[in-house]
């Protein structure tokens, strides 16, 4: 047989053919380089231009016979075949000669090229692997997987090779392990059926490996200019290159059947090596696939405890439990292993969801950049696709987040995924909810209102978007709207309708605490009222919705009437803090404080070291007891204040867990800590400004003042809130010394609480009470002063001021600030009887009126205001 | 109860206290071939005036705090019907079972807060970096748009701690309730691999009732238990639908969807976004497994999964890569430009060529870190220089791939440098916890005497004594009075307060 004629050259001459050495007489240039462009064609699966050559090649005479171009023309149409019908390899459908012209003429070509027997070995075996994949395609799988134990698998593993034949390896491994599985379906005896699995299997594995390393090959291959060839130049990149079935197949059957079998352990084991292996251009989106499957896996079905380092094997726990003894990988060794990332130095998981995050990092990355985002009628499919691809990404991603809390740094992905995600109301709404959870209100809102334009049918994310107005951007107005806009849905709003009229309630409400007008706030309390009601009827088994309710006929003096919602509300939840808290108020608001001091002892021992219900107990006690009783509870508060803050601050937040440590860490030995002060000289005092809803701006601009004027702002650490706290406290416990007339222990506390906040407010109004009466009334002017600069509508300070004047005979003055007051604060009786006490000095006749007014009030007054109880949704 | 399983039970309590320490891990190992104790445990649970539920609280207790894993996780599987147990009857206000319940309860918390040198048990997790070498990548080989944009804003691992410390507890008050129950929740979800299906089930009915009931899907659910609606904290959600998605995903199909839909259903009423952005995840994952699925219904062989190649999408397609030179306004809010833009952006990307930037000309963008993928993306890479050509002008905004290359050397210099967890000061107070064990143990016999002695005296505080010695009489006064029912003041977190009706 003219062997040497058919195959001009050798596997082993092939690989120096860059040298350009001179190749031995009979080879032509040419004809080399010929050789050459079919090798590549074949490695980088480039069907479309076979025929072009296989005619130079005729034309050129290279070969006496063209057995050889039949067999590259049979491969060429059969690939071309399979290309076009991959959905029906996919659900192994058998492509039938009929349907596929192709198909028919490489097989005849083939069978031509078989019974002649004229090639070469190495072409003979390439001959026969197209014989059985045109087999397998056809659904003979006996005779596909006869025709792969024909092929001397010895010749395609030699060391020096074509880089194609390593792309044949995978391919005939991939071929037999099929056409086994295929037919483990039918096999009887269990022992061979095992038998069979363990082969495809191991078959599987060695054509993953090999086609990793073919993979690998051609990058180099293809990284080396070809400037030679002038057709080089109009090659598609690489990153676009198509994998065909078959190679596809090599690649994932492995951890696929290990996963179908239930093998999660060597599954994920087999996933891990895969992804641990170099990336090359043409694995992308293989690597894209398989790093989703595995985060996956890890998600659904690895839980902390039974996590295993992504470098060692799985523990045998896992494997005995899966009915294997040792991972595969050692019993199967490779041919040519894939080059693997180097493990030193670099980042190596240590959980479950540290690798799945990664996983779906790296996923994320290639997902979101192929993401499709022209919106042309004719690329619509793809863009459905890869906006699938890359939600689902995403939702995985949400999943191992939300693990540990990174509702932040989640957010901050699905902010990416936004520029493919128009009118794509899923990704919207979790970006929103991320936001939300995150704490970026302004944010949460805008999308929310977005996702709600593309769903307006559904009432829970207007009502989402006033949560976040209301509890954390203060935007009153937004959540009205947000509120009324729901129950603009009537009925179809269905259990979220009462939810509706409570948020609108509630925003009525904290409108009506915040308006300046007395008609603009009867209004806003009026409407307040009715949705609150209308909300408790609508569904009355809602504690939240029966206490708010309360809570409103409370804030218009109502008392007895609020008693009945609120019973409600406690007999549906007993120890809800606010309830509590409210019947605490309206004990003490009915001058029952005995009663409501008991009431507050039941609720602490439910919410022990609660500040608010704290704050509440010390003024309960002083009107009780006096201010020396007081002030025990207020040096108890600074302790439970000293253990839950200073020592394990980070432990009580509540902020989630997204604080970095670095944060946490306790800086600078030299600064002074305020907690080593934290022991009152013995103590009593006045009341705290309670944080009213309308200084809210002037709490912020508070604290920014004392930002800037602070220097030592820097040994802060932690919320703001923790700080506001200890403020109070010093603030408290300096009113009930003063209260107690002990003028220099309160200078002491107010001092403690003017170095925490040196702008607040509340600190000055304490320091201008207290250089009241110690008789310096011109600078307890101008510290009032101040503190109305930056809270002008705070209530005691307009009460202090206007006495303040009234008493320096300024009554005029004084007059109009206690109108000022009055006008604010209706339900004030301080203000009332300062403003009558101003008009008697004038001698005017409304004066009784006030006095009236005032004593009508002093009679349902609270011990602390009712607005000290927290509106949220 | 059948006899049979009280005898069954019986001879479990009996057996291990005799049980000398070195034999304590077969033990541990022969309690699964022990079919008929476990379904028997369960009713002894569920059966909330069982003699033998003392005991039994007890004796699960006792394998909890033997440390063999294998106990550990025996007493785990009983968590979700404890759980369910603890809530419905403190919704009930019954006062009368819950007490070994929640020593049990707490007793577990106590040991699972702390490590095995008593110190207070931080969890924390490494956020993973691209910018950071892997066992899986290359910084160099991700595009430089997942680098430059939030990657590059904190590169380098960050730690986190997303557990701890806690506090230890000696009673449940509203307060802490959930805070407990949370954290018990996340030491059943670390042990999932290791559940029975039975406790899967039982979790996943937890979380439906949990979430159900008092509400009118109670009615669609036909659940026929308490109907008191109980109190719920985000966190608890999300923990419990961690525990279902494993659920979901191992077998338990039927029961875990209708958890998911009950936990999802509670959560949008409430309006937690924390639990409805997880399950929400989880639905559609799991809505895009089952049309994955569909298609393969009928073949029982390997289905290979044929991902879209970037070929198959049409060249001209305009994806997120193809426009990557185009830089988006950085805001803190969301304010992305509208579709609309989108097109322009896209548009003008196929029209306008400066005439002055050429292939040739180096712009300042394409100063891109892998020299690789300008060699080989042709049309690509030209593409983006024209970009970058035309936006120089925001060259100060384009430091983006000039910092990739850099943050790929550096961060490996960074790494664990910037861990700054150290255990100092994880701790909050050494001197309370060093002796956790013990007190979570004396605690538990102290309930466990209490309950025995039926009116034993209060746990602790005044305040409680206080209430009770306060059943108030404002009734008098026609206002209302507060009665915390004498029998129950020994039990803290029930209380009830009642107001006169005749008001």
């Amino acid at each position: 047989m003219p062997v040497s004629a058919v195959t001009p050259i050798v596997s082993g001459e092939y690989s120096h053919h860059r040298d350009r050495a001179p190749m031995a007489a009979r080879v032509s240039f040419t004809q080399v380089r010929m050789e050459v462009e079919v090798e590549r064609c074949r490695a980088e699966c480039q069907w479309d231009r076979i025929p072009a050559i296989i005619d130079q090649m005729q034309a050129a005479r290279f070969h006496e016979d063209d057995d050889y171009g039949m067999l590259l023309m049979s491969e060429a149409l059969l690939e071309e075949c399979l290309q076009e019908n991959i959905d029906l390899l996919r659900s192994c459908t058998p492509l039938t000669d009929k349907t596929q012209p192709k198909l028919c003429r490489a097989k005849g070509h083939l069978n031509s090229v078989l019974s002649r027997g004229r090639l070469t070995p190495r072409y003979l075996n390439e001959a026969l692997l197209l014989m059985a994949k045109v087999h397998y395609v056809q659904g003979r799988y006996r005779d596909a997987q006869g025709m792969c134990a024909r092929v001397g698998l010895e010749e395609l593993t030699q060391d020096i090779q074509p880089t194609y034949h390593l792309r044949l390896l995978a391919e005939a491994f991939v071929i037999k392990g099929l056409s086994l599985d295929h037919q483990a379906v039918s096999s009887v005896s269990r022992v061979r059926l095992s038998e069979r699995e363990e082969e495809s299997l191991s078959c599987f594995l060695r054509a993953c490996d090999a086609a990793l390393s073919f993979l690998q090959e051609l990058d180099k291959t293809v990284s080396t200019p070809h400037s030679k060839t002038p057709k080089a130049s109009l090659l598609p990149p690489p990153p676009d290159m198509d994998l065909g079935y078959f190679l596809q197949a090599a690649l994932q059957s492995a951890y696929l059947c290990l996963l179908q079998r239930g093998h999660l352990a060597q599954g994920s084991h087999q996933l891990r090596r895969v992804l641990r292996v170099v990336e090359c251009r043409g694995s992308q989106s293989f690597r894209k696939a398989a790093a989703r499957k595995l985060a996956e896996v890890l998600l659904s079905s690895v839980s902390e405890d039974s996590y295993w380092p992504p470098l060692g094997p799985p523990p045998s726990a896992w494997l005995h439990r899966e009915g294997a003894a040792a991972s595969k990988d050692a019993i199967y060794p490779t041919v040519k292993p894939p080059q693997r990332y180097n493990t030193d130095g670099c980042f190596c998981p240590q959980d479950v969801v540290e690798e799945a995050v990664l996983l779906l990092l790296i996923t994320e990355s290639m997902a979101s950049g192929e993401a499709v985002i022209s919106r042309l009628p004719d690329q619509a499919e793809a863009r459905k696709a890869s906006l699938q691809d890359a939600s689902s990404v995403y939702d995985l991603l949400t999943i191992g987040m939300a693990r540990r809390g990174q509702y932040g740094m989640l957010s901050e992905c699905l902010e990416r995924a936004m520029k493919f995600s128009f009118n794509e109301f899923h990704l919207w709404h979790q970006l929103g909810l991320s936001l939300m959870a995150a704490g970026k209100g302004v944010g949460a809102v805008s999308v929310f209102k977005e996702c709600s334009r593309m769903r307006p049918e559904d009432p829970s994310l207007p009502l989402l978007a006033a949560k976040v107005c209301i509890g954390q951007l203060h935007w009153f107005e937004e959540a009205e709207a947000l509120s009324q806009s729901v129950l603009s849905m009537g009925e179809e709003a269905g259990e979220f309708l009462p939810r509706a009229y409570l948020a609108l309630g509630l925003s009525c409400s904290l409108q009506a605490s915040e308006a300046t007008l007395k008609a603009d706030r009867n209004e806003f309390n009026k409407r307040a009222l009715q949705a609150l009601n209308k909300a408790h009827s609508l569904d009355p088994q809602d504690a939240q919705i029966a206490m708010y309710l309360s809570l409103q006929l409370a804030l218009i003096r109502q008392v007895s009437v609020a008693l009945e919602p609120l019973q409600a509300a406690l007999s549906l939840r007993g120890d809800d803090v606010n309830s509590l808290h409210l019947l605490t108020l309206l004990l003490s608001a009915q001058k029952h404080h005995r009663h409501a001091l008991d009431t507050l002892n039941l609720a602490l021992s439910q919410h022990p070291g609660n500040f608010n219900l704290l704050f509440t107990k010390v003024k309960l006690e002083e009107a009780l007891f006096g201010p020396a009783a007081a002030l025990q509870t207020c040096e108890e508060m600074l302790q439970s204040w000293q253990i839950r803050y200073d020592v394990s601050r980070s432990s009580e937040t509540d902020d989630s867990s997204s604080i970095p440590m670095a944060e946490r860490v306790e800086v600078s030995p030299g600064a002074r800590k305020p907690s080593i002060h934290l022991a009152l000289p013995d103590f009593q005092d006045a009341s705290t400004g309670s944080p009213s809803p309308s200084s809210v701006a002037a709490s912020r601009l508070e604290a920014a003042l004392s930002e800037v004027s602070d220097l030592s702002s820097t040994r802060r650490q932690g919320p703001m809130y923790i700080w506001a706290t200890l403020e109070r406290i010093w603030l408290q416990a300096g009113e009930l010394f003063m209260a107690d007339s002990r003028l220099k222990e309160a200078q002491f506390c107010i001092a403690e609480a003017s170095a925490l906040f040196p702008n607040s407010h509340s600190v000055l109004l304490q320091r201008g009470r207290l250089a009241e009466l110690r008789g310096q009334l011109d600078e307890a002017k101008g510290l009032y002063d101040e503190a109305l600069a930056i809270n002008p509508t705070g209530e005691s300070i307009l009460v202090h001021m206007g006495r303040l004047l009234v008493k320096t005979d300024r009554v005029h003055l004084g007059e109009k600030v206690l109108r000022d007051a009055v006008q604010v604060h209706s339900t004030s009786h301080e203000a009332w009887s300062g403003l009558g006490e101003a008009l008697q000095l004038l001698g005017s006749s409304q004066a009784p009126e006030c006095f009236l007014t005032a004593l009508e009030l002093e009679a349902s007054c609270p011990i602390r205001p009712f607005t000290i109880i927290p509106r949220e949704l | 109860m059948l006899a049979m399983d009280q005898g069954v039970v019986e001879e479990w309590l009996s057996e291990f206290k005799t049980l000398p320490d070195s034999a304590v891990s077969n033990y541990a190992a022969s309690l699964k071939e022990k079919g008929s104790l476990v379904p028997a445990l369960y009713k002894v649970i569920r059966e909330n005036y069982s003699d033998l539920l003392e005991p039994v609280c007890h004796q699960l207790f006792e394998f909890y705090r033997s440390g063999e894993p294998q106990l550990q996780r025996f007493t785990l599987q009983f968590l979700p019907e404890l759980l369910w147990s603890l809530l419905s009857v403190s919704a009930a206000r019954d006062p009368h079972t819950s007490g070994c319940i929640e020593a049990l309860l707490l007793g577990i918390y106590n040991l699972e807060i702390v490590d095995k040198d008593g110190q207070s048990k931080v969890l924390s997790f490494t956020v993973p970096s691209l910018s950071k070498p892997s066992v899986y990548h290359e910084p160099s080989a991700i595009g430089s748009m997942a680098l430059t944009e939030g990657a590059l804003a904190n590169h380098g691992l960050s730690r986190v701690v997303y557990s701890g410390p806690h506090l230890q507890r000696e009673n449940f008050t509203a307060q802490n309730r959930f805070e407990v129950l949370t954290f018990l929740l996340l030491c059943y979800n670390a042990a999932l691999s290791y559940m029975t299906s039975t406790s899967l089930q039982s979790l996943c009915q937890l979380s439906s009732r949990v979430c159900i009931c008092g509400y009118p899907r109670q009615q669609i659910r036909r659940y026929k238990g308490i109907s008191t609606r109980l109190t719920v904290t985000s966190e608890f959600l999300v923990q419990l639908i961690t525990g279902i998605h494993y659920a979901l995903c191992n077998g338990e199909v039927d029961l875990g969807s209708k958890a998911l839909d009950d936990v999802l259903y509670r959560a949008q009423l409430e309006l937690f976004p924390e639990a409805l952005l997880v399950g929400n995840a989880i639905k559609s994952s799991m809505h895009s497994a089952a049309l994955k699925s569909n298609n393969k219904e009928g073949a029982r062989s390997i289905q290979v999964e044929i991902t879209p190649t970037s070929s198959r999408i049409s060249r001209n397609a305009v994806t997120s890569l193809s426009i990557r030179g185009h830089r988006w306004k950085r805001h803190d809010a969301v304010d992305l430009g509208s579709p609309d833009e989108l097109m322009d952006i896209s548009e003008v990307d196929e029209g306008v060529w400066p005439g002055g930037v050429g292939p040739d000309m180096t712009p300042p963008t394409i100063t891109i870190s892998n020299s690789v993928t300008t060699l080989n993306l042709g049309a690509k890479a030209m593409k983006k220089c024209r970009l970058g050509g035309r936006s120089s002008k925001d060259k100060d905004k384009e430091a983006g791939p000039l910092t990739t290359g850099r943050a790929a050397s550096e961060c490996a210099e960074l790494s664990i440098k910037r861990l700054t967890l150290t255990s100092s000061q994880s701790v909050p107070k050494a001197g309370a916890l060093t002796s956790l064990t013990r007190t979570a143990s004396a605690v538990f016999s102290r309930s466990f005497e209490q309950v025995a002695s039926g009116n034993a005296p209060p746990t602790s505080n005044h305040t409680i004594s206080e209430a009770g010695r306060y059943s108030c009489s404002l009734q008098e006064d026609g206002l209302g009075y507060l009665s915390p029912a004498p029998n129950h003041t020994q039990r803290s977190p029930s209380i009830s307060v009642h107001l006169g009706s005749d008001l």
